[in-house]
């Protein structure tokens, strides 16, 4: 059996953060229905595109957060296609939205709505500030920058002589996407114990203030001591850290304590330093010329070394480390490659190519084979047939703008 | 009122340093009672940070300053426990319970089996060849558990060539291809430091698939194993751009604070000290809004900012001129001035700025937690909530063994004189073991 066998879900998301919750619980076996309006997500417009040629099944944004769902293209503006709509709620355990608060009870799709009479429903909201607080209520507009600056650890991020960084792509709504998948299946699993169903409020904002990169705990440091954590000028914790230049790209290295910083300045034919005092001193206090010199014996090293060469011999040494790989490194680089993380999968518009696959292994419901992203309204027919709809029926309602 | 869904379901935590921690803190947060399995012999000095030197205060401070905030204990105070005080952990041991059992000892491996038996669920996230040395697979776990959920967290999985490479999520997150493209346009990646995003994303991603084994194990009767590779776990957080690569053959490049098509977008200068403001503009209309509310007329006419492609063209320069002019601002007057108008504007928030952030605290973000030494503190609280279970943080991080009575007696039934072994033995105390943190004086180390 698949890990989510059995469960239906309504997704009414676009975007990112919505579509990631729903993509993870179509990749472990829910059967999750994607409602689009007629002009398609607005995530099918955004580049970059397969062969940089635009179109509603080339977005590879798109067609990455969208695998192994079934798309149905129904209006719910339209009085017929809200009564559908409403039918398929029905058949599902959990909805997913992502409208503004209190925006789908207009077209009786809030949580107040379909749960009643059915206490069971598993009903996830994915909003910008959540549903309550002055945010959410004065409607402030938000993006995938702004939670970083104000939730994430932004402020932390990047170079002291420089403006803060952001976390690469879209990071924040990609967490987020994930903790609503991890709430809608405890929800699950309480109601499948015979408890009750519920409505989770997720707020990208609060994801991020809650996020353990780093802002959980320089909270929790300010909350102690008052001080808040800033941006460095380059390697603050070790003398022997940081990302640093090999012969053909970079590494990132750290080697703290007696044993490592010994194993350390061997690796960069520094054996006359074994067992020196100022390996372990705070670097801060340290004698800029020694730590120079010590950078300076590092470097002459490293530009010899490949970088994935200079990784394994300070992994064979016990030192933390790891290559910076660009994308094309990524891609053939073996481990991956032996593991077997890429997913081949056939689109007929978009042509076949190598995608991210599975973020874990579960031994005893392996995730299913994966099912492209589906095209625009693909499954009409399919989906309201189950519904009970006539496929005599369907031109009409296409002709009544409801699908 | 509810149940928490998790209620009932007990944990085992083997977990180390941030990712492993944060996958059973939201556990615990949401029902499970996870019980921390640590040794009183060996400290993990990211996990329960002491075992820096004790500099002074002075030092402390400026570490804190620096980013390095894991010793900032209360008040900047290590007290004799300094393990019992990093923020490190205590950020996210609320709600979880402390035993002391060394594992790689035949007495702590058998007090851990015995634990195992009494468990829904295992997790940890240590260097594959530790658990493999311990002798404590999900194979022998199985024996004594034939239910049980193990989820296994290493940096790169528990086969391949970097099986037993040693890493923390920066390391990782080099070569996931995140730091890369995390990147100043116009840095090398040394300018770009360590994050650990990559923890962040494993520990929810691992909770997620405990969830899915917890909800399987319901209908099938059997528990499984969970292999998480944290590298491949971050590989779809990226997929655009991997995809970007695999089917066009682009290298996107080092992205910095740039937008795909967007500008200006990115953080910009304010008035004061190292205060910003966020900014992605994302039509034509915002733009004009942005020139009025910055004062800048010139700008709104210039010719080569006029359409969403023209300002991306001319980026570089148009940064330098939006930054010229958010200088004279406050973040706080454009953050409330610019979504007036609509434009997406954000400040960059620090610490003390999100404490105080109207939005967290109308929705009960921070919460109080006393500490029967350091006192009641304010601490980060539940990323997410749900409307008919009203749920709180219930208890400050667990002290060093603090557990021991509860988990040994209550949980593993051990009579009086087996107890009493395990303290004799060492294995059962509060703290560690002296001359484990080798800087405090042995007679201040119980």
């Amino acid at each position: 059996m698949n890990a989510l066998e059995g469960i239906r879900v309504l997704d009414l998301t676009t975007g990112v953060a919505g579509p990631n919750c729903t993509k993870l619980l179509a990749d472990f076996g829910a059967d999750v229905i994607k409602v689009e309006p007629a002009g398609g997500d607005p995530t099918r417009s955004i580049p970059p595109f397969a062969g940089d040629e635009p179109g509603p099944e080339r977005s590879l944004l798109f067609l990455h957060l969208n695998t192994n769902k079934r798309s149905v293209t129904v209006d719910p503006a339209t009085s017929a296609g809200r009564d559908l709509l409403h039918r398929l709620a029905s058949t599902a355990q959990i909805v997913v939205e992502d409208g503004a608060p209190g925006s789908l009870a207009a077209v009786g799709l809030d949580y107040r709505s379909l749960s009643a009479g059915r206490p069971d429903l598993v009903y996830v909201s994915i909003t910008p500030w959540g549903q309550t607080g002055p945010y959410a209520e004065a409607n402030l507009r938000a993006s995938e920058i702004i939670y970083q600056g104000m939730g994430g650890p932004a402020l932390q991020t990047g170079s002291a002589a420089r403006e803060p960084l952001k976390l690469a792509g879209q990071l924040a709504q990609m967490q987020a996407g994930a903790v609503a998948a991890y709430s809608a299946v405890i929800a699950l699993f309480r109601v499948e114990g015979g408890g009750e169903g519920d409505h989770v409020d997720i707020s990208i904002y609060q994801t991020q203030a809650g996020t353990r990169d780093r802002r959980t705990i320089s909270l929790t440091s300010y909350s102690y001591t008052g001080a808040s954590a800033k941006r460095t000028l380059g390697a603050g914790i070790s003398l022997a850290g940081g990302v640093r230049p090999t012969a053909d790209g970079y590494i990132n290295l750290l080697a703290t304590g007696r044993a490592r910083m010994d194993q350390f300045v061997q690796m960069i034919g520094r054996d006359d330093l074994v067992g020196d005092p100022r390996l372990v001193q705070q670097p801060t206090t340290l004698d800029p010329a020694f730590v120079e010199e010590v950078s300076a014996s590092y470097l002459t090293w490293l530009l010899q070394q490949d970088k994935r060469e200079a990784v394994a011999e300070a992994q064979r040494r016990g030192l933390l480390a790891g290559v910076v790989n660009t994308p094309a490194d990524l891609v053939t680089d073996p481990h991956y490659r032996e593991r077997g993380v890429w997913d081949s999968i056939e689109h007929p518009v978009a042509g076949t190519f190598e995608y991210p696959g599975r973020p874990f292994i579960m031994s005893d419901t392996p995730r299913p084979a994966p099912r492209r992203a589906p095209l625009l309204g693909e499954h009409n027919q399919e989906i309201l047939g189950e519904l009970g709809v006539a496929a005599a029926e369907l031109p009409q309602l296409r002709a009544q703008g409801v699908i | 009122m509810a149940s928490l869904p998790l209620e009932g379901i007990r944990v085992a935590d083997m977990t180390v340093v941030w990712a492993g921690p944060y996958v059973t803190q939201l556990l615990a947060e949401w029902g499970a009672e996870v019980i921390r399995v640590e040794p009183r012999t060996r400290i993990q000095p990211l996990t329960r940070g002491a075992d820096m030197q004790p500099p002074p205060e002075a030092a402390l401070r400026q570490l804190a300053q620096m980013g390095m905030t894991l010793f900032a204990f209360p008040d900047f105070k290590s007290g004799n426990d300094p393990w019992n005080r990093s923020p490190g952990f205590n950020s996210h041991a609320r709600n979880k319970r402390s035993m002391t059992a060394d594992v790689t000892t035949p007495e702590g491996r058998e007090t851990f089996l015995r634990l195992i038996e009494k468990c829904d669920v295992m997790v940890e996230n240590n260097v594959p060849e530790t658990i493999e040395k311990a002798n404590l697979t999900y194979d022998v776990l199985k024996e004594r558990n034939p239910n049980l959920i193990m989820l296994r967290m290493p940096a790169f999985g528990l086969s391949g060539p970097y099986k037993n490479y040693r890493a923390l999520g920066t390391h990782i997150e080099g070569m996931i291809g995140h730091h890369y493209l995390r990147s100043y346009p116009d840095e090398t990646p040394e300018a770009a430091g360590d994050v650990y995003t990559g923890d962040a994303v494993a520990g929810v991603m691992g909770a997620f698939s405990v969830a899915m084994a917890l909800r399987v194990r319901r209908r099938t009767g059997r528990g499984q194993m969970i292999e998480l590779s944290q590298a491949e776990n971050f590989l779809p957080i990226l997929g655009d751009f991997i995809l970007d690569w695999s089917v066009n053959n682009r290298d996107a490049g080092p992205q910095g604070n740039q937008h795909r098509s967007h500008a200006p977008h990115g953080f910009y200068p304010c008035v004061g000290d190292d205060r910003w403001i966020g900014i992605d503009c994302d039509s034509d209309e915002a733009w004009q809004a942005l020139c009025r509310i910055l004062g800048a007329p010139g700008l709104a006419v210039d010719e080569r900012f006029k359409t969403e492609s023209d300002r991306f063209q001319h980026r570089v320069l148009l940064d330098r001129e939006i930054a010229n002019h958010t200088r004279q601002h406050s973040d706080a007057d454009l953050f409330q001035s610019l979504q007036a108008a609509g434009v997406i504007a954000g400040p960059v928030q620090t610490d003390g700025d999100a404490f105080a952030c109207p939005q967290l605290n109308a929705r009960g973000f921070f919460e109080d937690l006393p500490d029967s030494d350091f006192g009641t503190r304010r601490y980060p609280g539940l990323v997410f909530s749900m409307e008919n279970t009203p749920n709180r943080l219930r208890w400050a991080a667990p002290k060093l063994g603090q557990d021991n009575e509860y988990v040994y007696r209550e949980i593993l039934g051990y009579s009086d004189e087996e107890y009493r072994r395990a303290q004799e033995s060492g294995q059962v105390g509060l703290g560690y073991a002296p001359g484990v943190v080798p800087w405090l004086p042995a007679e201040k180390s119980e």
